[in-house]
């Protein structure tokens, strides 16, 4: 595929009714929004963008209901987006949402009007913060759900279908140079990395009146940017809010579980009211928690937090100050 | 697909003011099959909500056998227990669920019910729920409030004894005709075996009530040798799902909403700020 051949792909989508979303550069910053299909060279995805594509999936505050009278009208969105240039840590995060909101019709019926199109470099023997293994493209594809996925070697891009709905994307465009990768499960076949159990492990048996959690707590200051730049962070709050024409919406919002009131109950008793146990439950949700639920980590590995985080916390450092805990 | 934050109205059937501050709301469906479909164990919590004011999760006090309408018992200390206390008769509510797991079926068991405050509200479901089984004499009752006035459903108590329900009655301020127990709810499990409470291999012990209450609780049903596995007690924490995603009743790697609300002690001892 060369570039005239993706713009014209891309051209295609936005006739059919899709609103183009792609990593882009503004004033020097890789930014994730609409793009018009015109402009497919000015995709940026070599560099991370700032946020991840969590928005798209999870809006920041979202209507569930809008009251009016005796009537309970469920909200309805049917943007269809076509996101382009997801990376695999972006589809990891998506492996993750597709669990936890498995029985939520919201997220529900915006995955079903979204297409996913990821993009990404020759494979590399990188490691997550000199963790775990998240080498070679081709192995990591197996295991994530994407639409199509345009890989670069050299000057050469490779293009995977992962879906029927892949498959026919690049059929009604004509292309047929593709392979098919078959989604093998979340899980790879050699198991989950030993790195992220022996996290998971010695993590569960600490507490956050351990001296590691205590010292985490004197630097941390709560204040909650983690939490927004997390691709995984999902928590969330709901209110009511009366609109203009007297109808009421229902709403969800981002929360964020170094906020006090989080764990606040009648009466003013908070349940996280130390910052060691705030950052102790948020490292708690992502590899104890969630690994418990779904047996993969809470976490990608793009190291947001690290770079958002006001006091230099950084969790390749607190991963590694876990993983050599002394603790059995 | 299923909404599970689609909530549905019932109607306030009958609203009596229980003591200073808490109405007691019997509600009904408006049509035979959500009625019908709205099955609960004692112990469970439904979200409880009005447009422009937002849920709060509740615990349904009435029998699980009752098949008319259920009741909640509600305290008004936020924008939304208030509006709800403003309501009359014919009104309509919003609800959601039941969510989560409730006490569990005890059938021939002997139950030691340790109760503190609001904690009365599930625990009258149970007592209701064993009475309407003939169960009533397999239930002791240590219940404690701030002060006599404060004591809920104190008019049912002898309906509850005639049904074989020992009440072990105690407040923290005595007033005037008080002349029962005073003091903590737990030092009332000081020396049980003078209180003829016995404690064979078939009696549980369920606590519900503030989480100051479940420390010392459990320290003294221990003493009395109530195994971890027989010590249930009921959590309270924020939330706002109530199906275990938005994340903020989680405790270790449970979810109060979900897993909860009642857990045998056993099962959470070892989590962290669980109590």
């Amino acid at each position: 595929m060369t570039e005239t051949s993706f713009k014209k792909l891309l051209l295609n989508l936005e006739k059919n009714g899709y609103k183009i979303i792609a990593p882009q550069t503004r004033d020097g910053e890789v930014v994730i929004d609409q793009l018009p299909a015109q402009q497919a060279a000015a995709i940026n995805f070599t560099q991370q963008p700032f946020y991840s594509f969590k928005k798209f999936f999870i809006p920041p505050a979202e209507g569930l209901f809008y009251f009016s009278g005796q009537s309970i009208e469920p909200t309805v969105d049917d943007t269809k987006l076509a996101l382009i240039g997801l990376s695999t840590l972006d589809l990891l995060a998506i492996n993750l949402w597709r669990q936890v909101f498995e029985r939520d019709v919201y997220w529900q019926e915006r995955f079903k009007n979204v297409i996913l199109i990821g993009m990404g470099s020759a494979p590399s023997d990188k490691k997550i913060f000199n963790l775990w293994e998240a080498n070679y493209e081709e192995n990591i594809l197996e295991h994530v759900q994407f639409d199509v996925f345009l890989l670069r070697q050299g000057k050469e891009w490779a293009i995977f279908s992962g879906t029927r709905l892949g498959q026919k994307i690049l059929d009604d465009f004509g292309y047929a140079d593709y392979q098919h990768i078959q989604f093998a499960g979340l899980i790879k076949e050699e198991g989950v990395d030993p790195s992220i159990r022996e996290i998971y492990r010695k993590l569960k048996l600490m507490k956050p009146t351990d001296k590691m959690w205590q010292d985490l707590g004197r630097r941390c200051i709560a204040c909650g940017k983690c939490t927004i730049a997390c691709p995984t962070c999902f928590c969330f709050d709901a209110e009511d809010k009366i609109l203009d024409d007297k109808k009421i919406i229902r709403q969800r919002c981002w929360s964020s579980c170094f906020y006090p009131e989080f764990s606040e109950i009648a009466g003013q008793k908070v349940f996280l009211s130390t910052i060691a146990e705030k950052i102790y439950f948020w490292y708690y949700h992502k590899f104890v928690r969630i690994f418990e639920e779904y047996s993969i980590p809470g976490c990608v590995g793009c190291g947001r937090c690290a770079r958002v985080c006001p006091v230099g916390i950084d969790i390749g450092q607190v991963l590694a100050d876990i993983k050599n805990n002394q603790k059995p | 697909m299923l909404n599970v934050y689609q909530p549905v109205w019932v109607k306030i059937k009958t609203i009596k003011q229980e003591a200073k501050n808490i109405k007691l709301f019997a509600l009904e469906f408006l049509d035979e099959k959500t009625a019908k479909d709205f099955v609960f164990t004692p112990g469970q919590i439904i979200e409880v909500g009005l447009p422009g004011f937002g849920e709060a999760p509740l615990a349904i006090c009435s029998a699980s056998q009752e098949k008319n309408f259920f009741e909640i018992a509600v305290r008004a200390m936020g924008q939304l227990t208030e509006r709800l206390h403003q309501l009359q008769v014919g009104d309509k509510i919003m609800v959601r669920g039941p969510f989560g797991r409730g006490f569990l079926d005890t059938k021939e068991k002997n139950v030691l019910l340790v109760v503190g405050g609001l904690g009365i509200v599930p625990s009258r479901s149970f007592i209701l729920s064993q009475i309407s089984q003939k169960l009533g004499d397999k239930i002791a009752i240590f219940y404690g409030a701030h002060s006599p006035e404060e004591l809920l459903f104190k008019n049912e108590f002898s309906q509850w004894q005639k049904n074989g329900v020992k009440i072990y009655l105690t407040v923290d301020q005595k007033g005037k005709n008080w002349t029962g127990a005073v003091g903590p709810v737990t030092a009332l499990l000081d020396n049980l075996s003078k209180k003829n409470i016995t404690v064979p291999s078939k009696i549980i012990a369920m606590l519900c009530g503030p989480m100051a209450m479940y420390g010392s609780a459990i320290a003294k049903l221990r003493q009395n040798n109530f195994s971890e596995q027989n010590i249930y007690l009921s959590l309270e924490r924020r939330m706002y799902c109530g199906v275990g995603i938005c994340q903020h009743c989680a405790i270790g790697p449970k979810y109060v909403c979900k897993d909860g609300p009642v857990f045998p002690w056993s099962e959470i001892k070892d989590i962290y700020n669980a109590i």
